[in-house]
């Protein structure tokens, strides 16, 4: 297995790897990894506030596989809410985190699609236009900070994808989800621009978390509106609009045989799970689609029990999911 | 205040748009509302000025999910005009409220949501507390750029 780094890593240790209480009574040495993956897992602002079953599964599956994930205590906003109003302050604001992870010489391993997708367009920015990285550097010096680079960012599944592996993943199975189906949402910054997600997956014609679905144990189903944007982008602008993007999904995935409805980004959960209640109301639909996020899925199938794994969380309960897994 | 968008997207690049509706057909939030759709905001600022797209409300119905950018078979940069205009449009006061208020709290608070009791809910599921948000470090940076000339903060 190769190594991640996209920098050298000079042994220097994190200033905080809290957040891991949970984390020690589910590791497990794996002798046949020979090097170890690390990288600084960055939350973001909803993730660690409102979906602590997307964070603690995350980081209890990269336990159990062989990542270490790091916390760094200084990271913040990504930037993503700036960028209508302000396009180079969301450069500026992300930067300040890339040029942390810089002075760790670590990657960032991020949650959320908009910071992933946000943080890996600024690298991507300032590592081809050197005018704009002096202009951004010259905001920075006013913290006491300065982005060099380059410094890779990888969303969480993009990290499992390429550094685990679908097979590795495979062996590390122990409780495989025989009979579960469940709905794929991969969410639009995971794929696109496609400029940045070249390699990893496609925007037309998407597999990955299918396929990260499928070595579970779990059938992953197709349905039409399987490459729909969730809608949250405009929320904030009209939850009228926003609603009515996201019901075509909840509708699409409530008629096929799924028993959740998968997700890797807590922007498409605000739409999918938080506002379902309400687009059922308001459509007159009897919609109950139980929505996860796929490390709760990893975790079940790696052994890790449901309790653990955040699943008391989840509003609409996966008790069809559970029960076929749990009993 | 007028702000020349094309000082940050180039404008010949809009020449090359053959008006395929690839775009706007791919558009998510025109299958559900009456937003603008990419290919008429090319449209709009070739013939009419992009002054008439900066003043439309409508412009704010994008999700941002830039499948118009990667279905332009002109490979027209449609996602970085989109953004260029939003941020004129917000030089000019055109700001939806509840954009306006999420930005203010980042400002304010470091982070663009409101957090209450969180350590207890945390420590309940396993977790440890969150570090304080870098409050002072990202207003600064964010007074150095300029945005308080865009709204209060």
């Amino acid at each position: 297995m190769r190594s991640f780094k996209a920098l050298s890593w000079d042994g220097r240790p994190c200033p905080s790897s809290s957040g891991v209480g949970v984390l020690a009574r589910h590791s497990r040495e794996r002798k046949d990894k020979v090097d170890p993956m690390e990288a600084l897992l960055y939350l973001g602002c909803t993730v660690p506030v409102r979906n602590l079953n997307y964070e603690s599964s995350a980081r209890l599956t990269a336990r159990s596989l062989g990542i270490t994930l790091h916390d760094h205590e200084k990271f913040g906003c990504c930037g993503f809410p700036l960028k209508s109003l302000k396009a180079e302050d969301t450069l500026v604001v992300a930067a300040r985190n890339l040029a942390l992870a810089e002075n760790e010489g670590m990657e960032i391993c991020a949650l959320c699609n908009a910071c992933a997708g946000t943080l890996t367009e600024t690298a991507h920015v300032l590592d081809h236009h050197p005018d704009v990285k002096e202009r951004v550097n010259t905001r920075l010096a006013s913290v006491g900070l300065r982005y060099e680079g380059p410094v890779r960012v990888r969303h969480f599944m993009r990290l499992l994808w390429e550094e685990v592996g679908v097979e590795a993943i495979r062996e590390s199975i122990t409780r495989p989800l025989t009979d579960v189906v469940l709905a794929p949402h991969y969410g639009c910054h995971y794929l696109k621009p496609s400029e940045l997600t070249a390699g990893f997956d496609s925007p037309d014609v998407p597999k990955t978390l299918a396929e990260l679905i499928s070595v579970t144990g779990a059938e992953a189903v197709d349905y039409p509106s399987l490459k729909d944007c969730c809608g949250g982008g405009v929320l904030g602008m009209s939850e009228e609009v926003a609603n009515a993007m996201a019901r075509k999904k909840l509708e699409d995935v409530s008629r096929t045989r799924a028993h959740a409805l998968v997700l890797v980004c807590p922007f498409c959960n605000v739409m999918y799970e938080g506002q379902q209640k309400k687009i059922a109301k308001e459509a007159g639909l009897d919609l109950k689609v139980p929505v996860v996020y796929y490390p709760q899925v990893l975790g079940l199938a790696l052994g890790i029990s449901s309790k653990d794994l955040g699943f008391k969380l989840n509003r609409v309960k996966p008790k069809e999911l559970l029960d076929i897994v749990e009993g | 205040m007028t702000i020349k968008i094309w000082k940050f997207f180039q404008r010949e690049q809009l020449f090359e748009c053959y008006q395929c509706a690839r775009c706007t057909g791919s558009c998510p939030a025109m299958e559900v509302a009456p937003a603008l759709g990419p290919r008429e905001t090319i449209l709009i600022c070739l013939n009419q000025g992009h002054d008439r797209v900066v003043e439309d409300e409508k412009l704010w119905l994008c999700c941002t999910c830039n499948v118009c950018e990667d279905r332009c078979p002109q490979e027209i940069p449609i996602c970085d005009l989109l953004v260029a205009l939003r941020n004129s449009a917000a030089r000019r006061g055109n700001i939806p409220i509840r954009l306006g208020m999420a930005i203010e709290l980042l400002a304010k608070t470091g982070r663009s949501m409101i957090v209450h009791q969180l350590d207890e809910m945390r420590a309940h599921h396993g977790l440890a507390p969150l570090p304080p948000a870098p409050v002072d470090e990202v207003r600064d940076i964010l007074k150095k750029t300029g945005l308080d000339e865009v709204i209060e903060i």
